[in-house]
């Protein structure tokens, strides 16, 4: 196997960080860089460099890719075969990498339809905290050889290894698409949502905000226009969902504080207070609440996404003893002499 | 407090209320799973049914470091059920009761033993139903599902069951009790909820699982279509997903398999076909009307012969169940079969085929081709009678062939079935010493002492250079550029 280049010097660099006993943060284009916890380096390693597609035969369904490429590239690549990622991770001001979009686990509107990142990636090759080069998973849907050491990867933000190159699953773009708005609450449209989740429809996406839904249908002609007939609502031309997924809603521009609520679709938990809700009501975005919701939170999980550097509030929601416990093991078998991005998830690790 | 071996199988049986099996005549249900080629009798089999009994248990084994093996239904097929003979084997079948259904956020909180078939069964009436549908899903259970990430006929649509679990309730070998994943769609920190799924019993005990539920399409199509060539039904599946359709099933048979299964389950399959594929549809009833048309002109295009519609749902059912019933009815062909489980990127799919063919002379044996075409999952049949002399090993050694074969297609050796005992070798091909090396770290994460489900999964470092050496004695020098230790 012909070891790429960078990979070399990636394993030179953390050879020296375990010599001097320095930290690395792991950074593809920054567009991230606000979430999380800071954490603690002395160096960065930029994975920026390491770009393009290494595989692509569209009627896998799979794609390989350098960590860094950017996933405009990405998404330009597969338009052209007219196909898709379809768990669209946001670009938080149009940049990103797919190393970064692994890295932080991230799902766009489209994840209600066919999953979230962790869904989608079939495959990785890292380097671990030893500096040893490795991959786990392949290209193939069905891989059960081995512990799921690429779902592991995905959205453990940098602490577990250093994600040199992905296989992720890809799918046709739909043949049609078209998204329905209506003016209503925040009530109505969570009421809406459960429903048409009830039905047969190949709903693709939902959203509130600033008192309108939005329902997004994507599939055959015949399919989107059923789905288009039964829910009914005023057709919208314009591109609302890379808006909502990047964060690019006024509301947001003004937030100083952003909090992601994760919950079960049908949960009422903080709802009369969301400014957005994404994914049939699981996703809920509160902008500057004036509390901390994890303190009323008793179902689902709470991340203070954004926030100014001096609030100390955790970003992410505290683990239980069993499982934080399982995770400082796993970061050292990983990451023994803790070289990678730590203290960026958690404290411990 | 530390117990004589006696007196632990007395406190271990008392905590299970005498739901315990330890004579050795009615031990021998639980040799093996459906693999049935690897035995081995437990020290005591264990038939909890509550979370606070398999929590005493854990604790106990642990203190006195007995191996535990948990089992569901033993219908895997890789031994990674198979007991070990100073063990615990630990059945989760009284775990079967569905706990609740959640009809506002579409899930299901179930028992491990709960069967796959079951929950489909059972949320049928609420116009529901729970996607992946492994062909021994009238016995096998969700706990066993977890464990092995199960597939079945539908997942190149609706995913495995990785992608179907929100949430499980562990039991850690200590015996603590948590949880992974949560009703809502993601959770804080690591992806564990993932990293359990194919897990085979080697980092907890499963025993809750909440799963996610669909609703029930409103029309469904099956579509049969007819080859007179195995190459072209092979390179059909790609011109399918080309023109954009992903059925919600898409599964070959060779003329082998489809000749056994017509002739146990009478699906009205064409019988002078080299190959068929099995297409199945799901949408609304416009929608399945167009799909239904693109599909016939793309199954015709790539040269079908016959390309024939299921009328009915009972027609539907009858095309299925050949599909489903290939495993018996290819074990009536021969006293004995070998199933293997190779997955392979799609485009590969002709060009393999026809390298088992060759395989199937070199070895002198027999071989049905049944598979999940559209994620490239081989299952080919290997026949063979364990009585005469000689044909297992030939049998163990055309079906290392085939799993050397799809490694270097770019595959992998296990699609769904696990590596258990039975491709532990071939796990030293898959992967070098390092990745080995990474996997027995997860383990020692979840499972420092080692004691559940020991010597399944992982192969030792020691033991892929045992194996490795036996391949050089061999003249088998296909993998030298692979990392020897």
């Amino acid at each position: 196997m012909v070891v790429e280049r960078a990979i070399q010097d990636w394993q030179a660099q953390i050879q020296g960080a375990l010599a001097e006993g320095t930290r690395l943060r792991i950074r593809g284009a920054g567009s991230k860089d606000f979430l999380g916890e800071v954490g603690a380096f002395d160096a960065d390693i930029n994975t920026q460099s390491h770009q393009g597609i290494i595989e692509y035969a569209p009627t896998e369904l799979v794609m390989t890719v350098r960590a860094g490429t950017p996933l405009a590239t990405v998404k330009a690549v597969l338009a052209e075969q007219r196909q898709y990622w379809p768990c669209d991770p946001p670009s938080f001001g149009g940049a990103g990498t797919v190393g970064g979009a692994i890295a932080a686990g991230l799902s766009g509107p489209g994840r209600v339809a066919h999953g979230a990142v962790r869904d989608l990636v079939l495959g990785v090759g890292i380097i671990n905290g030893a500096g040893k080069a490795l991959k786990f998973g392949g290209q193939v849907m069905k891989n059960v050889a081995g512990y799921d050491v690429s779902r592991l990867m995905t959205g453990s933000f940098g602490t577990l290894g250093l994600i040199t190159d992905v296989s992720f699953k890809v799918l046709p773009l739909p043949a049609a698409e078209v998204t329905v708005a209506r003016v209503e609450t925040v009530e109505q449209a969570h009421e809406r949502f459960l429903q048409v989740g009830r039905l047969p429809l190949p709903c693709s996406a939902s959203a509130w905000f600033e008192g309108t839904s939005y329902l997004r249908f994507s599939g055959s002609n015949a399919g989107v226009e059923d789905a288009r007939q039964t829910i009914g609502g005023d057709v919208i031309a314009a591109d609302i969902w890379s808006r909502i997924r990047d964060h690019r809603l006024d509301a947001f521009a003004a937030a100083k504080t952003v909090w992601r609520i994760s919950v079960p679709p049908g949960s009422q938990a903080m709802l009369s207070q969301s400014s957005l809700l994404e994914w049939s009501g699981a996703q809920r975005w509160l902008l500057d609440p004036g509390f901390d919701p994890r303190s009323t939170l008793s179902e689902g999980h709470a991340t203070l996404f954004r926030a100014p550097a001096t609030d100390q509030t955790q970003r992410f929601q505290p683990l239980s003893a069993v499982v934080g416990g399982i995770h400082k093991r796993l970061k050292h078998q990983f990451d023994p002499q803790g070289i990678f991005n730590p203290g960026r998830l958690y404290q411990e690790i | 407090m530390i117990f004589s071996r006696d007196q632990l199988k007395v406190r271990l049986q008392a905590i299970c209320e005498g739901h315990s099996v330890a004579d050795q005549a009615r031990m021998k249900v639980y040799e093996s799973d459906g693999l049935t080629a690897k035995k081995q009798l437990p020290w005591l089999v264990l038939l909890p049914a509550t979370i606070e009994q398999v929590q005493l248990i854990m604790q106990l084994c642990h203190a006195h470091q007995v191996p535990v093996v948990a089992r569901g239904a033993g219908t895997g097929l890789s031994g990674g059920a198979m007991p070990h003979h100073e063990g615990v084997l630990l059945s989760l079948a009284r775990f079967n009761r569905i706990l609740e259904v959640d009809q506002v956020n579409l899930l299901a909180r179930v028992e491990p033993g709960v069967t796959n078939l079951a929950i489909s069964d059972h949320v049928r009436p609420l116009g529901l139903f729970y996607a992946p549908d492994p062909s021994s899903q009238i016995a096998c259970t969700i706990g066993g599902n977890v464990a092995e990430n199960s597939g079945g006929v539908h997942c190149l649509k609706y995913g495995l069951t990785v992608h179907n679990v929100r949430k499980l309730v562990m039991i850690s070998p200590e015996g603590e009790r948590y949880e992974l994943g949560s009703e809502a769609f993601d959770s804080a920190g690591y992806d564990l909820l993932a990293l359990m799924h194919g897990s085979e019993g080697m980092l907890g005990i499963v025993v809750e699982v909440t799963v996610k539920l669909l609703p029930l399409p409103v029309e469904v199509a099956v579509l049969l279509a007819a080859f007179t060539d195995v190459g072209q039904a092979a390179d059909a599946v790609g011109q399918i997903i080309d023109h954009g359709l992903i059925p919600a099933g898409l599964e070959m048979m060779d003329k082998l398999a489809v000749q056994a299964a017509e002739a146990f389950v009478h699906a009205d399959y064409p019988l002078d076909a080299a190959a068929i594929l099995i297409c199945e549809l799901d949408g609304s009833s416009v929608e399945i009307e167009q799909q239904q048309a693109l599909l016939t002109q793309v199954l015709l295009e790539a040269g079908a012969v016959q390309v024939r519609c299921a009328k009915d749902a009972e027609e539907r059912r009858k095309l299925w169940l050949g599909r489903k019933a290939a495993f018996p009815a290819v074990g009536r062909l021969a006293p004995d079969y070998y199933c293997m489980d190779g997955t392979i990127p799609r485009r590969e799919l002709a060009s393999v085929l026809s390298r088992i063919t060759d395989f199937s002379q070199t070895h002198g044996l027999a071989v049905a081709n049944v598979f999940h075409a559209g994620d490239g999952n081989l299952h080919p049949l290997i026949l063979y009678d364990a009585n005469q002399p000689g044909q297992l090993e030939r049998a163990e050694a055309f079906g290392a062939d085939i799993l050397r074969l799809c490694i270097e297609r770019g595959g992998t050796i296990t699609g769904e079935h696990g590596v258990g005992v039975e491709k532990i070798n071939e796990m030293c091909v898959q992967f070098s010493a390092d990745e080995l090396s990474v996997f027995h770290g997860v383990k020692a994460a979840f499972d420092e002492q080692g004691g559940l489900n020991p010597g399944k999964a992982i192969p030792t470092l020691q033991r892929c250079a045992e194996f490795g050496a036996m391949h050089v004695h061999r003249g088998q020098e296909k993998f030298a550029e692979l990392e020897r230790f």
